[in-house]
């Protein structure tokens, strides 16, 4: 479902991400970890359609990202760390809007609506204009408005900064749920226990490149480490990382 | 729905919702708002009034009847210039830079659609003031000409025409000049900032072809006509503008609609070429911007912490971090210090071009008229410079105000900070152009001093007007200085501040005519008229400064976070 080929992009004489390869199947949760400035969210960038890679190819839902951009959005969904938000508009028009630009229309749609603002507990405030909304509930709206679309890739930065263990729940249920459904999930996150509870595959990237890739099992053989991810992780990173940078 | 009927219906939305969320406002705020733009543009009207009944006088006198449609030629000229290249930058920022344009490029809508709602959006933010500026000149020259009514609906009708070639060429250069020019964003800016002044360069030249020292008015009126001949050229669609809106004046109805018809057929044409090209552009913008990061390392401490110890060695070293803080930033993003650069370079170039009229040998009356214009454009361009860039300044802090707002300093060091860095910069750059001026134009000593003691005040004024009324209406949720601007305090500060500009330069103007003008008064008369006036400019632009100052203080005090 999601294909990355011999990808590389670079900004400048910085090496984001380093000839990457990696293939996500249908309906698996992906979750990729590494270090601030491994290369997760140009990864994630790329894959949108929002950066183009100097080399190599990617492939979302079967469609080529660079030579059909177009079409990979229409069957992707993608959640940056700190989503955009219409400030004067209500929850429900932003709703509106989204399903528009989807083309999410026929009787369903306001059932779908009703459904994703019950599902996510938005009932109190999706009609007032969504500058009065905290993070929690901004992040709410955003994680509804992608599932309008039904889509078979869903991309994800971060989702649970700054989120209430409510919400960060319901949003791991969700993403789940989604992956149960056979939607392919890639989410970057730097909560390890999200990684190791929820997702099927883990990639650790350091400088560009996955340098470690399976599931936890197969983490702990490559780290030779028996143990919880966290410590995985810290083997895997040990000495590639300086945290007083 | 198509994606483009999709994004006009959310514009639509947010423009219902703005509207329903400014009819809350209290009453006053928006009578506020109102007062203070009718009283603008009837201030604006008068002075054109004037300005053009004084010129249809000369002509007349000396029976030179195309004087003032010289002076639209040059004029629509001038401002497609400006505004070409102010729809380039703010272009640029809005295509290629902010959030929205990345949401909307993640999700399936055609890169031209996401171009042509941008297009409308920058069209808008860069081209109101030129309806603003525009409709008091047509109605002043209605009122002049006693043209028929249908003259101020249909000059109306081709201003709002007119801005879409400017609009069309900035999205195209700001395109172009993304995807093909310099691949670093401070050369990209660079680059924009460049051709413009040379553009400017390249018409001034073609102004040094006549060149004369003769002493008589007719003489100056013919040259100024000649020397103005390339802003005539047909082939410029500001002489369609010019011509066309001069043909409605005189009741040649066919002719007008000809010049009404080329600029519609063109502005259909360039907003189809830039809609092509933003097919295969905007995208490859968009990821050319995102891919450049700044390669330059920057010191601990550097030139500009040096440079504003040095100036502002009379303040508190907390005032002086803060004030080097604003500048690092300002001086880093080209998009900021362009539109600086574009405001005074395009005046300097214009001062330092004086000589090219032989201004500086005519007679006392024509060489003061000449520097109290310049005197005027200056003041005007830093109450601009002011509204732009210093009253955004603290609403600028945000969401990082945190920062400053929990230092281990008072907060009203932070509004002092702000007022010397604006006062000490715009005393600076104004200084240095009133001088040119008076230098260029050989000005009597006095008028010289008079001017630059004038100028003092204004900075002082504009300054405190800006920082204080930025104080008391912060919106710290906005990151875009355009939209910080648009809102009520930067509209009653804009609207202040011009007024300000107006009564200081009301007070200068007055002893200068008597004096240097044709009434001629005794050296005693005029020694208490300038007491009387510099005492005034003085109490003014001390009451604009610390009125909206105190005010400013109290607020930051009380202010939550």
């Amino acid at each position: 479902m999601i294909s990355i080929q011999g990808v590389t992009k670079t900004y400048g004489r910085k090496v984001a991400v380093d000839n990457l390869s990696l293939e996500i199947a249908s309906g698996e949760f992906f979750a990729v970890l590494g270090p601030n400035g491994a290369g997760k969210t140009t990864t994630i960038k790329m894959l949108a359609g929002l950066l183009r890679p100097n080399s190599g190819k990617l492939l979302v839902g079967g469609v080529d990202v660079q030579t059909d951009p177009i079409g990979a959005k229409k069957v992707s969904a993608y959640v940056p760390d700190q989503p955009f938000l219409y400030d004067k508009l209500s929850g429900i028009e932003f709703m509106n809007f989204i399903a528009d630009l989807y083309g999410v229309d026929g009787a369903g749609r306001d059932k779908e609506i009703d459904r994703l603002v019950e599902l996510f507990g938005m009932k109190d405030f999706v009609r007032e204009l969504t500058e009065a909304y905290s993070h929690g509930m901004k992040q709410r709206l955003v994680l509804a408005a992608t599932l309008l679309h039904k889509p078979k890739v869903i991309m994800v930065d971060e989702p649970l900064v700054g989120l209430d263990p409510h919400t960060a729940r319901l949003v791991k249920q969700v993403f789940r749920e989604q992956a149960q459904g056979g939607t392919s999930i890639f989410m970057s996150t730097h909560v390890l226990s999200v990684a190791e509870d929820f997702a099927d595959r883990i990639g650790i990237m350091l400088q560009g490149k996955i340098v470690a890739l399976g599931k936890m099992d197969d983490l702990r053989r490559q780290a030779q480490l028996e143990g919880k991810l966290e410590d995985v992780f810290f083997k895997i990173t040990e000495g590639a990382v300086n945290p007083y940078e | 729905m198509s994606d483009v009927a999709a994004l006009a219906s959310l514009k639509w939305h947010e423009l219902r919702n703005r509207a329903s969320l400014f009819a809350q406002q209290s009453r006053f705020k928006i009578a506020v708002v109102a007062v203070f733009s009718a009283a603008f543009w009837v201030t604006l009207f008068q002075l054109f009034y004037s300005g053009m009944s004084f010129l249809q006088k000369t002509a007349l006198q000396y029976n030179f009847s195309g004087l003032i449609g010289a002076m639209f030629y040059i004029f629509f000229f001038a401002l497609t210039v400006m505004l070409t290249f102010s729809n380039a930058i703010i272009g640029y920022s809005s295509y290629f830079k902010s959030k929205e344009t990345g949401f909307l490029l993640a999700s399936p809508v055609r890169a031209e659609s996401v171009f042509l709602y941008k297009f409308v959006e920058s069209l808008g933010f860069s081209s109101w003031a030129f309806l603003f500026l525009g409709t008091p000149l047509m109605a002043a020259y209605g009122k002049i000409f006693d043209v028929s009514w249908t003259f101020y609906p249909g000059a109306v009708v081709f201003l709002g025409a007119f801005m879409f070639i400017p609009a069309g060429l900035g999205a195209v250069i700001a395109m172009v000049v993304t995807v093909y020019m310099p691949r670093t964003r401070r050369g990209l800016v660079v680059g924009a900032v460049f051709t413009a002044i040379l553009a400017v360069l390249i018409a001034v030249s073609r102004l040094m072809i006549v060149h004369g020292a003769q002493s008589v008015d007719l003489k100056l009126v013919s040259e100024v006509f000649e020397s103005t001949r390339f802003s005539r050229n047909p082939l410029l669609p500001s002489y369609w503008l010019s011509k066309g809106i001069l043909e409605l004046g005189d009741r040649r109805f066919s002719n007008s609609f000809f010049f009404l018809s080329l600029i519609a057929s063109n502005v259909l044409f360039l907003v189809c070429v830039a809609h092509s090209m933003s097919a295969g552009l905007m995208l490859r913008g968009w990821h050319v911007s995102q891919g450049l990061r700044s390669q330059k390392r920057y010191a601990g401490r550097g030139g500009v912490d040096r440079f504003v110890s040095g100036l502002l060695f009379f303040v508190d070293r907390n005032v002086r971090l803060i004030v080097a803080k604003d500048l690092k930033s300002f001086f880093r993003d080209p998009v900021q210090w362009s539109q600086f650069l574009i405001f005074f370079g395009l005046l300097a170039i214009y001062f330092l071009n004086l000589r090219t009229f032989a201004y500086e040998d005519r007679d006392i009356f024509w060489k003061n008229l000449i520097a109290q214009m310049n005197l005027l454009a200056t003041s005007l361009t830093l109450a601009t410079f002011a509204s732009r860039f210093i009253y955004p300044q603290l609403s600028l802090e945000g969401k990082r105000f945190w920062v400053i707002g929990m230092a281990p300093m008072e907060r009203e060091k932070i509004l002092f900070g702000k007022l010397a860095l604006s006062f000490m910069c715009s005393l600076l750059i104004s200084e240095t152009l009133i001088a040119l001026s008076s230098i260029m134009l050989k000005t009597p000593p006095t008028l010289a001093i008079l001017h630059s003691v004038a100028l003092f005040g204004i900075c002082l004024g504009l300054s405190g007007l800006a920082v204080g009324l930025g104080a008391i209406y912060p919106n710290f949720q906005e990151d875009n200085p355009s939209k910080i601007v648009s809102g009520f305090g930067g509209t009653l500060n804009l609207v202040m501040s011009l007024m300000f500009v107006l009564v200081v330069l009301g007070a200068q103007a007055v002893p200068c005519f008597y004096y240097f003008g044709r009434w001629a008064l005794s050296g005693d008369q005029f020694r208490w008229i300038i007491v009387a006036s510099m005492t005034g400019i003085a109490l003014i632009s001390l009451v604009a400064c610390l009125v909206p100052m105190s005010m400013g203080l109290r607020s930051i005090k009380e202010l939550e976070i």
